[in-house]
């Protein structure tokens, strides 16, 4: 077993420190988390078994409300790992690598709840598999479940593939773990050896894999909006929807690997290896997401209101002066206004401040999603007057929104107890040439094209 | 039967759209196991000592 | 081949209701308690919109009754996942119960918000109960029309599919050949103001086809492109 060849790294001790031990805090915050799910679930279980759907605030003409924003939104904050893992992957942004794995969780962690959301939210979800028996391909919904579902499983391939090294390594080193939990790396590692061939192998994968990701990261979440764009409603059929809803889900998915790296450096004291400059170089992507999305919101807006088609004016106005003025100037602010001038005036080589604007940002990308879904359903274009929406999410909504939050919390933290959240081996120093080739394996990232080390820029 | 109809009998027909769903998601699953075995292999002749189970077969 | 239409006449419609009346007992549509009507969850197949005219001091009220208007084009058919929703040869958009999986994407999807959703289980009071109308067309992994629908799924207006049905199966019976005028909707046949006109808009000859063509005639929401088969006549 010792025979297998691991990438040297003088963080490993940091980074698997935390998989040694669960803590008594570990234990109380993760009960916590769980009896928030417990609740959702039985909130869900109240719904799906007695009450249907009337346990919620949904009504004609508002069809759709905070279960549909939740998948929105879980699905965008999934794009956060493919973004750093995958886009930055081919761009060669070497300073990426630290935090590939803990941005890459949140994908594999965030998608499983957005594809919940859905289930909750149908009318019937006893029938679901109804999807597959008679799927018509003309219905949004399918490209939906073909994109989310493809999404879904190559995160969890690309996640893994990445994982094996560490797994290996976790086998080998961390013998002092739990049997079973040994025995669950054992069987995890898939018998990896670490010799040249194997990290060569794995590199041409993942790159080619990162090309393939990205392609399915811009076609999820546009298929996401299509489902609202392809009706003719007003406020959602425009082109600007999908690439709009992409830019977004990148943007606050960015924003999550910002919160994310700060609670783990805090909590498992990883100043060393993931230092300041990460935080500097996502602060970069995050003012021109930022401003991105200010571009986007003019375009759509301007279009919509020179335009003054009377349809889509009174869904503007719902928006801007109606009933969700509040939620739409909020949304601004904690969007854009706040998280901007954080980043440009405070952000810099302060984590504190970072962590606030993006804590801003996901909420404000929430209420996005909300006010991008809702306001266009109050106002349909037959006979407004008559059939105006109101919309008033009930108790059982926030219960089962709060639960699918927590168990992506929970997922994350028991996460991070039992597998490195760093990935070593991507982050392992270069060996010298000759010692590589004395031994049956070596890991030469020089050679395989990469030159950017782990300390950033 | 013009290209359109069959493009049109292709979208609307229950039960195809299913079936393309379930079609990309095999599919992905068989290239992801031959891609997760090659990688595995990785080269075997400099690493005749490693004893596991991948090694049993070629 | 014949394509079901309906022609309401703005100037005769007399705004009693009695189409919404008909319908419900028809097609056995539940009645919604109050507390559900009041968070906008009762269920009109076909309901009259009253349009107060707020600058006139609501002097003038005008009505404006509102079936599924059977759409050419229907935007709700486009999105169905599962074919729940489909259109037949005769232009009918049907909603078959046993099969919709309650995703509300034909919901959000109609532009004429026609289509209704059982949040509830359907219920009715004592004597209602005992007196639903019996007739359901069903089949295999098919149920349509008038049967009691179970809850989360979507319903609408069928231009009462099972009264063509039975009308059918009565010219058979009685060995002749079916005629568009062997058939009518509930809403129609109750009309009180005698507004309400059905019939085949292929033929040029039928009533609907002829009204059509009049200077009077339009159809909601033209601009959509969903090409309505429920036609209005204008008033004045």
């Amino acid at each position: 077993m010792n025979k297998t060849w691991h990438p040297k790294n003088e963080q490993r001790n940091v980074v698997l420190k935390p998989i040694h031990k669960v803590t008594i805090t570990d234990i109380l915050i993760w009960g916590f988390l769980a009896a928030v799910v417990l609740a959702g679930l039985f909130a869900w279980a109240r719904q799906f078994f007695v009450t249907g759907l009337s346990a919620t605030g949904l009504n004609r003409p508002v069809y759709w409300g905070l279960y549909i924003t939740n998948f929105v939104f879980f699905i965008g904050l999934a794009h956060s790992g493919t973004f750093i893992s995958a886009i930055l992957r081919i761009a060669g942004q070497g300073w990426r690598k630290p935090l590939t794995r803990a941005a890459e969780a949140i994908t594999l962690f965030s998608l499983p709840f957005g594809v919940t959301s859905i289930l909750i939210d149908m009318g019937r979800p006893d029938r679901a598999l109804n999807i597959f028996f008679f799927g018509r391909f003309q219905s949004p919904l399918l490209w939906d479940i073909t994109a989310v579902s493809l999404y879904l499983f190559s995160s969890v391939v690309f996640f893994y593939l990445s994982l094996l090294p560490d797994l290996a390594l976790c086998r080998d080193q961390l013998t002092d773990v739990p049997a079973w939990q040994h025995r669950m790396y054992e069987i995890l590692a898939l018998g990896w050896e670490g010799n040249h061939g194997q990290f060569e192998r794995l590199e041409r994968a993942l790159d080619g894999m990162a090309v393939f990701m990205t392609m399915l990261v811009v076609t999820v979440h546009t298929v996401v909006s299509w489902v609202f764009g392809m009706t003719i409603q007003p406020g959602w059929h425009t082109a600007l929807i999908g690439p709009f809803f992409l830019l977004g889900a990148i943007f606050s998915g960015t924003a999550a690997v910002v919160i994310v790296l700060a609670i783990l450096r805090k909590v498992y004291h990883m100043e060393e290896t993931l230092p300041v400059s990460l935080f500097n170089s996502l602060r970069k992507l995050l003012i021109t997401f930022t401003l991105g999305w200010l571009y986007m919101m003019i375009a759509e807006n301007m279009t919509t209101s020179y335009g003054n088609l009377p349809d889509e004016m009174r869904v503007l106005g719902q928006k801007t002066g109606g009933d969700f003025a509040i939620f739409f100037w909020a949304m601004w602010v904690l969007v854009f206004f706040v998280p901007l001038l954080i980043f440009i005036f405070k952000g810099k080589n302060n984590i504190g401040w970072m962590v606030t604007a993006a804590i801003l940002v996901n909420i404000g990308m929430w209420i996005e999603r909300f006010i991008v879904i809702v306001p266009t359903e109050t106002r349909p274009r037959l006979l407004y007057e008559i059939t105006k929406g109101v919309y008033h999410p009930t108790l059982t909504e926030w219960v089962i929104t709060a639960a699918l939050f927590a168990g992506l919390f929970l997922l994350y933290a028991m996460f991070t107890r039992f597998f490195p959240i760093i990935p070593l081996w991507e982050t392992g120093e270069s060996l010298e040439v000759g010692e590589s080739r004395n031994e049956n394996a070596g890991f030469l990232p020089q050679q395989l094209g990469d030159t950017s080390g782990m300390k950033g820029k | 039967m013009t290209f359109g109809q069959l493009a049109y009998a292709f979208v609307n027909t229950p039960g195809i759209g299913g079936m393309v769903a379930i079609s990309v998601i095999t599919l992905a699953a068989i290239v992801y196991f031959l891609l997760a075995r090659w990688i595995l292999k990785g080269d075997k002749k400099e690493a005749p000592g490693t004893a596991n189970k991948q090694s049993s077969h070629k | 081949m014949t394509q079901w239409s309906m022609v309401i006449d703005l100037d005769k419609c007399v705004a009693c209701q009695g189409c919404s009346i008909a319908c419900r007992f028809e097609n056995n549509t539940a009645p919604a308690t109050p507390e559900q009507a009041a968070i906008g969850r009762s269920m009109f197949w076909n309901e009259v919109f009253p349009m107060l005219d707020e600058a006139n001091d609501y002097a003038q009220p005008r009505y404006i009754p509102r079936p599924c208007m059977h759409c050419e084009n229907p935007p709700c058919i486009k999105v169905c996942p599962v074919g729940a929703t489909y259109q037949d040869e005769e232009g009918i958009v049907h909603q078959n119960y046993a099969r919709c999986i309650g995703c509300r994407l034909c919901t959000v999807g109609c532009p004429y918000t026609v289509r209704y959703f059982n949040w509830t289980q359907a219920e009715w009071e004592t004597p209602l109960a005992e007196h639903l109308n019996p007739d359901r067309v069903e089949s295999s992994g098919l149920l349509e029309g008038p049967a009691p629908r179970p809850r989360g799924v979507v319903e609408k207006c069928t231009y009462c599919i099972h009264r063509l049905q039975k009308a059918r199966a009565q010219a058979v019976a009685e060995g002749r050949d079916f005629r568009a005028d062997d058939y009518v909707p509930a809403c129609v046949q109750t009309c009180t103001g005698k507004a309400r006109f059905f019939g085949d808009l292929d033929d040029p000859n039928s009533t609907v086809s002829q009204f059509s063509k009049k200077r009077r005639a339009f159809r909601l929401l033209e601009e959509t492109g969903a090409k309505p088969k429920t036609i209005y006549l204008q008033e004045g």
